[in-house]
């Protein structure tokens, strides 16, 4: 090979400028790819780098070199980048392209923004506002398309359509339904599923966070709330093993829903709608407090806790019951409370699994640690036969149930008798438990939502969980009551941050957590020793944030509550990062 | 305006083709390589077989061809000529675009409302007569054109649309129109036209006889049935196709060329040299494909549905050519769906093609395969943007697509694929029989050799048919070589014999009502591709409409932008958008409604339109207006000025958009 042609090989990006600043892209990048990996933003509707080009939208006109004829508009989203290319995207004939699109999206758009929920966090009032005019001629009559439920999770509203077609495409391409169409032709063009077929796919809450417009509505949270309300949390969905990174988006300290967070790495921009709505378990029946059966207060049932462990004989044996959707902490805290006594760990029964065409998968676990179990524990399969033949042999000292599965775990009935064999009994639960009647005491455990720690989906990432509620005067979170236990029964000196134990845990077990922190896990999750996922959280997120839903038009008091903003993508597209 | 959507609930209609139609319906798989392909030929058969396309029909078809019924559903309701659950016994088609109204399709459907008693998407309470408004069926110096159930009936009259309805409500079996699968030909044939219709006073049956230049393309198509293979092969046919076939592919597309054959879909694009694009097997390995672009659909335009009814042998003569030069095994005609006698014919002479040996696995003996397939559209101009056309041959809405890649690289399946114009396949014949000296001296010379390609001055060479419609004595099909004036063609009385009732031609659009429009004074223009675009329009197909000192050019241009509101696809937002907001602001304009500023605001969309989309369908709605404004300015500010309504010939046509 000769030389020049060897330099050519070895050059692996490509030069080009936009509006005068030189750009390194990467072969095969469109012009928007390219700009907007570069911090530049170029408006778009219907591209979407989860989907093939459709390039109807309009929306991304820039003129560039080397594109064909020269006076004529491209759109960034179907031009390839070549060496030298000049792109102009600021110019006042790009401006004029841009007004005019945005123009013609809003002719027949009803304007109803006042009563929108997707107003607030619409790309369609963004880019009117960063690339209108103030002004437009039309006076006629606009076109009439219907409203109509496409789905039992998805509302359409027919005349804010832009028919950019990307929930069309998402069918078709990732949930492979293909429930969607665009009918008729022209002006009169909608989207629309055929007469008595639903739109019904396992990720058909996606199309909702896809819609640029207002289009698509979420009907479970549809006038709820308005979107510049709410207060958003970057975690991790509790519904299956797969761990997809969420929003947990709430309002005045409830949650009103769920959208899907990117991760390259886990969940690309997708969540299934199962675990779109698994919030709503957390309003399901839950444990409340109690000592001896009373209702009790938090602090007393505290000091009653305290004092249990406080009285135990050093070599006193403590059995404890666990769950796949209890946090590594509190993994870690049950291990370290019982000492080398005995341990069983519980578990939600296996589901459907589902993969996307592409990849995207639902897991059959449907719990979202049972990789930390095992971590934790060296293994996921601790049955409770142990804890229930201690029992039964009378040895055990102290019952810890610790139970954070939404509406609890599948306790065997001679496992609930034989606890009462237990001298004691310290109940934390996220439902009304079995185990409550006899317990000297009972917490209400958090849900997942309102929890910190940490999660390992079912490839091995270590991810995040954040507290999406304000803690109320009812509950305190498990992992502080677990630790109030073991200051008790003097194995630990103080009550730490979740953060706190994850150091402790780490630090106690580097061949299954290595070195990850919290800040290395970051938004993106880190992938520990031995994971079958081997994305580094600095390539876990691409410049891409999911919907506009999740891409933070409306997140600027999310900025001031946590003060770390991390704006890889380009402006006004920065997912909100929550700190450690 | 769009097709009308099933409201009811579907239950899952159980419903099931029989053997032999399943049957039927795996042959016709087997002819594309990809099952998809069918969907438009299989919901035809749900037509046939079942009256109309309904849900069952839909999801039994996406059953059988494993798509999603939403995708059908989809596709169904791109298209406006497929028969719905709601249309009558007896479909009647009006065609209301500007070239036949111009000739009195306005009265004539105020005449249609009466007889029926219904509007335009109605049908009779008998459930007998559908009445739908069309858009030109390509047959635009035959107005008034009514289809009924798939077939023309031309040069309407009152008194003979009363004879038919009255015949049809008497007896609906009289006339064998159901479903318009049974011999068809009889209503096509001379004499039984002349038992059904009578020609006003003093015409002549100009089609047939004003063609006094020596027709080149047409001289086959003159009998009103079409040109067997072995009249054909009397004739002299398929005597060019065994020069090409004695020739390598480069040499032919070298031939093509050297003969500067411009294509006469539309673009004018230099034929060789789209060929020459394809490239070669090692570089893009698999099939190659050929497709007939016979969608024929813009306004004022009607030469490929001759060709194809009368002379079917030379387009296939032509495709073994081109399907030679390009390596093609497969060619298909994509045919437009209200051409069903057309098609009719295609599929009778390609049996006797196949039965020649013309096609199939040793085509005309020269050890290749080479099978043809004639694939019916279903009613959508759009699809006669090439890329569109590959949309909808393989089985979806008629969506053009991002370009590059362009055909030639990435067509049909993602491979090679050449489109040409059933016009510019049939020169094909005669170049390579005549030869390139012949072939050159027809039309005007190139103007300069380094100009040349791809549509620069190259000079426009070979046969070719003009259609002339719009207010001449003599509207009809031209085959008068490149260089005639448009005075010569409009006024010469070998040709359109003037301008009816001794008036003055007030516009001309040279092109098809796509292009700028011409006037008066720009009657010297030679029609050929450079001097027309030189004098800012386009031959485009070459859909002449003249409009003589009567005309409301308000309303023409209200007319054509209703067409293409209505034709665009609506991906793109500036076209889907844009075609609405100006037709809805000329037709305030032709109401007395309009303000000066509309006059602005119009050039300002078409400005934001022209360039932005997809395809050039932007262009077309705009480049008329555009062109109609600045040239008949004042006629759109007296309207404006005085708040009146447009008179003139085409006052009827109004109706709200
Ligand atoms: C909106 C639109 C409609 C068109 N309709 C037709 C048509 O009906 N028939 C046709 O042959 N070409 C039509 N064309 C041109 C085709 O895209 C294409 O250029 C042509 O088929 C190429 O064949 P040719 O090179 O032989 O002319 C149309 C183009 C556009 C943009
Ligand atoms: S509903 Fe939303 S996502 Fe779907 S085509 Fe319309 S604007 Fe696009
Ligand atoms: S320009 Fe119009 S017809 Fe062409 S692709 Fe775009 S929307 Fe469709
Ligand atoms: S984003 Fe490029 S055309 Fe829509
Ligand atoms: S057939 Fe009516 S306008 Fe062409």
């Amino acid at each position: 090979m000769s030389d020049a042609a060897s330099e050519v090989e070895a050059k692996t990006t490509i030069s080009i400028t936009i509006d005068g600043d030189a750009v390194e892209a990467q072969p095969g990048d469109n012009v928007l790819q390219a700009a907007m990996k570069a911090g530049k933003m170029i408006p778009h509707y219907c591209w979407h780098p989860g989907l093939s080009v459709a390039g109807n939208c309009r929306m991304c006109l820039v003129f560039a070199t080397k594109a064909g004829p020269p006076n004529k508009p491209v759109i960034a989203c179907n031009t390839q980048v070549v060496e030298g290319m000049e792109v102009e995207t600021k110019s006042d004939r790009v401006k004029a392209a841009q007004e005019g699109v945005m123009e013609f999206l809003l002719i027949n758009h009803p304007l109803d923004c006042p009563v929108c929920d997707q107003a607030g966090e619409c790309d369609l009032q963004q880019f009117s506002y960063d690339y209108g005019r103030e002004t437009s001629p039309f006076v006629e009559e606009k076109t009439q398309r219907p409203r109509k439920d496409l789905g039992p999770l998805v509302r359409f509203s027919g005349n804010r359509c832009i028919v950019c077609t990307r929930c069309v495409r998402f069918c078709d391409e990732v949930a492979g339904s293909s429930e969607l169409s665009v009918v008729n032709r022209g002006e009169m063009s909608w989207i629309d599923t055929f007469p008595g077929l639903e739109l019904d796919n396992p990720l058909s809450g996606c199309t909702v966070d896809l819609c640029p417009v207002g289009a698509l509505l979420d009907r479970d949270s549809i006038h709820t709330t308005r979107p510049w309300l709410l207060r958003s949390t970057n975690s991790v969905c509790g519904g299956c093993a797969t761990g997809c990174n969420v929003n947990v988006d709430t309002f005045q300290d409830e949650v009103k829903r769920l959208t899907p967070r990117e991760n390259q790495a886990v969940n690309r921009w997708w969540m299934c709608d199962e675990g779109r709505l698994s919030y709503r378990e957390a309003h399901e029946a839950r444990s409340g407090v109690a000592i001896d059966g009373q209702e009790a207060t938090v602090l007393a049932a505290l000091e009653r806790a305290r004092a249990i462990l406080g009285d135990l004989d050093g070599g006193a044996t403590v059995a404890v019951l666990g769950t796949g959707f209890a946090t590594n902490e509190e993994l870690y805290l049950l291990r370290h409370l019982s000492s080398d006594g005995p341990v069983g760990l519980a578990y939600r029964a296996d589901g459907p699994t589902w993969t996307g065409k592409d990849g995207f998968t639902i897991s059959a676990d449907k719990n979202p640690n049972r990789e930390g179990a095992r971590r934790v524990f060296g293994s996921s399969d601790l049955a409770p036969d142990d804890v229930q033949s201690e029992l039964t042999a009378g040895n055990v000292a102290l019952l810890i149930v610790h139970d954070a599965i939404p509406g609890g775990a599948e306790w065997s009935p001679e496992l609930v008798t034989a606890a009462a064999k237990a001298k004691h009994r310290i109940v934390i639960s996220h439902s009304p438990s079995p185990f409550a009647s006899g317990a000297d005491v009972v917490f209400g455990g958090l849900h997942w939502t309102e929890k910190d720690g940490s999660f390992v989906n079912g490839k091995g990432r270590l991810q995040r969980v954040r507290a999406a509620l304000t803690e109320s005067g009812a509950r305190v979170s498990d992992v502080e009551v677990l630790q109030e236990l073991a200051v008790a029964r003097g194995l630990a000196p103080r009550v730490l941050s979740a953060a706190g134990v994850f150091r402790k845990l780490a630090t106690a077990s580097p061949s299954s957590f290595g070195d990850a922190t919290y800040q290395r896990a970051g938004d993106a999750g880190v992938p520990l020793p031995g994971a079958e996922d081997t994305v580094a959280p600095e390539d876990a997120h691409s410049f891409y944030p999911a919907g506009p839903k999740s891409r933070g038009h409306n997140r600027a008091n999310d900025e001031q509550v946590r003060g770390s903003v991390h704006r890889k993508s380009a402006a006004g597209y920065g997912t909100t990062r929550g700190d450690v | 305006m769009a097709t009308a959507l099933p409201t009811a609930d579907a239950e899952v209609i159980e419903r099931e083709f029989s053997a032999d139609v399943v049957n039927e319906l795996e042959q016709i798989c087997s002819r594309y390589p990809e099952r998809r392909a069918a969907l438009l030929p299989a919901l035809r058969l749900a037509e046939r077989e079942f009256g109309k396309v309904d849900l069952g029909g839909m999801q039994l078809v996406a059953k059988h061809l494993g798509l999603s019924p939403a995708y059908v559903l989809g596709t169904v309701t791109f298209y406006t000529h497929f028969r719905r659950e709601t249309d009558g016994t007896f479909v009647i088609e009006l065609c209301r675009t500007l070239p036949c109204a111009l000739r009195g399709a306005d009265d004539f459907a105020k005449h249609v409302e009466q007889k029926l008693g219904i509007q335009p998407g109605e049908t009779t309470e008998d459930g007998l007569f559908t009445y739908k408004r069309a858009e030109c069926m390509a047959a635009c110096d035959k107005a008034p054109l009514v289809q009924i159930n798939g077939y023309n009936h031309e040069l309407m009259t009152p008194e003979v649309f009363d004879q038919i309805v009255d015949t049809l409500r008497d007896d609906p079996e009289a006339f064998d129109l159901k479903g318009g699968r049974k011999t068809p030909l009889a209503w096509h044939e001379p004499a039984d036209r002349s038992a059904t219709r009578t020609l006003p006073e003093g015409e002549k049956d100009y089609e047939y006889e004003c063609l006094t230049h020596e027709p080149l393309l047409l001289r086959r198509c003159l009998k009103g049935r079409y040109t067997t293979y072995d009249e054909y092969v009397k004739d002299g046919g398929y005597k060019g196709v065994k020069q090409a076939l004695n020739m390598s592919p480069a040499d032919v597309i070298d031939f093509v060329k050297k003969s500067r054959l411009r294509g006469r879909g539309g673009a004018g694009f230099g034929c060789g040299m789209k060929w020459g694009f394809v490239p070669s097997v090692d570089q893009k390995p698999g099939p190659r494909y050929l497709v007939v672009n016979a969608d024929e659909s813009e306004p004022g335009t009607f030469k490929d549905g001759k060709l194809m009814e009368g002379d079917p042998h030379l387009l296939f003569e032509g495709i073994v050519i081109a399907s030679h030069a390009i390596g093609a095994n497969d060619a298909y005609i994509y045919i437009r769906g209200e051409m069903t006698y057309g098609a009719e014919v295609l599929n009778a002479a390609l049996e006797e093609a196949y039965k020649n040996n013309v096609f199939g696995p040793n085509a005309l003996g020269f050890g290749k395969r080479l099978d043809c397939t004639v694939h019916r559209g279903a009613g959508a101009y759009i699809c006669g943007e090439e890329t569109a056309l590959l949309s909808s041959l393989e089985g979806g809405r008629g969506y053009p697509r991002l370009k590059p890649p362009y055909p030639a690289i990435e067509g049909a399946w993602r491979q090679p694929t050449i489109v040409n114009n059933v016009e510019t396949i049939c020169n094909l014949p005669l170049m390579f029989d005549k030869g390139l000296d012949w072939y050159n001296s027809l039309g005007t010379p190139a103007q300069s050799a380094e100009e040349a390609p791809p549509r620069g001055r190259m000079g426009s060479a070979g046969p070719k048919i003009w259609c002339v419609s719009g207010h001449v004595v003599r509207p009809g099909l031209y085959d008068v070589p490149f260089g005639i004036t448009i005075r010569q063609l409009l006024h010469d009385e070998r040709f359109c014999g003037g301008i009816r009732d001794g008036r003055k031609v007030k516009g001309v659009v040279p092109g098809g009502s796509s292009f700028q429009v011409l006037t008066a004074d720009e009657l010297d223009v030679p029609l050929c591709y450079d001097a027309v675009a030189d004098a800012g329009s386009s031959i485009g197909s070459a859909g002449i409409i003249v409009m003589d000192e009567t005309t409301c050019m308000v309303n023409a241009l209200l007319n054509v932008l209703r067409f293409y509101d209505h034709e665009s696809c609506g991906q793109c937002t500036p076209c889907r958008e844009g075609s609405g907001w100006m037709t809805r602001i000329v037709w305030r304009i032709a109401h007395g409604l309009g303000t000066m500023e509309d006059l602005d605001t119009i050039d300002q969309i078409a400005n934001q339109a022209c360039g932005r989309t997809i395809c050039v369908l932007a262009e077309a709605f705009s480049w008329p207006a555009q062109s109609y404004i600045k040239k008949f300015r004042h006629e759109f500010e007296a309207l404006i000025k005085e708040s009146r309504p447009s008179p003139g010939v085409c006052a009827p046509m109004l109706g709200g958009k």
